[in-house]
C-alpha cells in the first residue's frame, strides 16, 4: 500500500503528532502521540513498552519506514520535525523488524 | 520458549487454538478470501506469494507444534498442496538471503528446509542457531515467519529452482 502523506498538512510544531509503530514479529501495532522534537530513536525505544511486558529490543532489531521497508538507521538522530521537513517517512508509520538466523 | 537442542513435540489441540487466536492479527481485518489465503484444515494455512518478477509460489504453514515452536513452513506444489522431492523443485524459489535459503533436500535427508529460525523444520533438523534468534512464543507469532519469508523473497529472489 502506498504511503499517504499530505504535503499540504498544516502542522503546529508546538503540539504533538501521532506515530504508528508495527511490530512485524507479531503484526501488532501501537499508536501514540509524541512531540515534534522527539527523535526517531526515541520513538523506536518508547514503542517497545507499549506492546506487551515481554517485549524488548533485540540487538539486531531494525527500525524501518512501513512504506517499502526503507531503513531508518541513518536518520535515527533526527527529530520528527526534521524528518517531516526532509520528507523522510512522512506518514510517520514505522515498523520494527527482528533479526533471524539461518541460510 | 523453543530450545534448540530439543525435538519439537506436536500438540495439535494447542496449535489449533493458537492459530485461531493469531489469525485475526495476521489478517488485519481481512477475511481469508480477501487475503487470498486458504485454510485446508484446522492446522494448515496456504499463503500465495509472488516474487518481484511475479513468479507465483504457494507457502504452506502448519501449526502442529505451535505456538511453543514456529509453524512448519514449506513451499508446495499449488495443485497437490504438498512437496515431493524431485517432482516439485520448480515450485521452490531460489532465495539467496544471508539469513534464509530454501534447500530442496537438506543434508540429503529428503526434506525441504526453508533455512531460517522462524520455521519448525529449522529446529527439527537441528540446525545451529544463535540464542537471540531462537523462537520465543511470548514475543513471536506466525507473522514473524510470514514476514521474514516474504521480505527475503522481495529482496533476495533469484528465480525458480528446478
Amino acid at each position: 500500500m502506498a504511503e499517504v502523506a499530505d504535503e499540504n498538512e498544516v502542522v503546529d510544531f508546538a503540539k504533538e503528532t501521532r506515530v504508528v509503530v508495527l511490530n512485524t514479529k507479531t503484526n501488532r501495532d501501537v499508536t501514540f502521540k509524541v512531540s515534534w522534537t522527539t527523535t526517531l530513536q526515541a520513538v523506536w525505544d518508547a514503542s517497545y513498552g507499549k506492546f506487551n511486558p515481554a517485549e524488548h529490543k533485540d540487538a539486531d532489531d531494525k527500525f524501518q519506514c512501513e512504506h517499502a521497508g526503507a531503513d531508518l538507521t541513518p536518520y535515527l538522530g533526527l527529530t520528527l520535525r526534521q524528518t517531516k521537513e526532509q520528507h523522510i517517512c512522512p506518514a510517520r508509520k514505522y515498523q520494527i523488524v527482528g533479526g533471524t538466523g539461518g541460510a | 520458549m523453543a530450545n534448540a537442542n530439543e525435538t519439537p513435540v506436536p500438540d495439535p489441540a494447542r496449535g489449533g487454538e493458537a492459530l485461531e487466536r493469531d489469525l485475526p492479527l495476521a489478517l488485519k481485518g481481512r477475511t481469508l478470501e480477501e487475503a487470498g489465503w486458504c485454510r485446508i484444515d484446522g492446522l494448515t494455512l496456504c499463503v500465495p506469494l509472488w516474487s518481484p518478477s511475479a513468479d507465483f509460489f504457494l507457502l504452506r504453514l502448519q501449526f502442529h507444534c505451535y505456538p511453543e515452536w514456529p509453524p512448519s513452513a514449506q513451499f508446495v506444489n499449488p495443485i497437490t498442496k504438498d512437496y515431493k522431492l524431485g517432482d516439485d523443485d520448480r515450485w521452490l524459489p531460489n532465495i539467496e538471503a544471508p539469513h534464509l535459503r530454501v534447500h530442496p533436500n537438506y543434508n540429503d535427508q529428503k526434506r525441504q528446509l526453508i533455512c531460517n529460525s522462524t520455521t519448525l523444520e529449522f529446529y527439527d533438523l537441528r540446525h545451529s542457531v544463535e540464542a537471540r534468534h531462537v523462537w520465543d512464543p511470548e514475543r513471536h507469532n506466525f507473522n514473524h515467519t510470514l514476514f521474514t519469508i516474504t521480505e527475503a523473497m522481495r529482496l533476495y529472489y533469484r528465480g525458480r529452482q528446478g
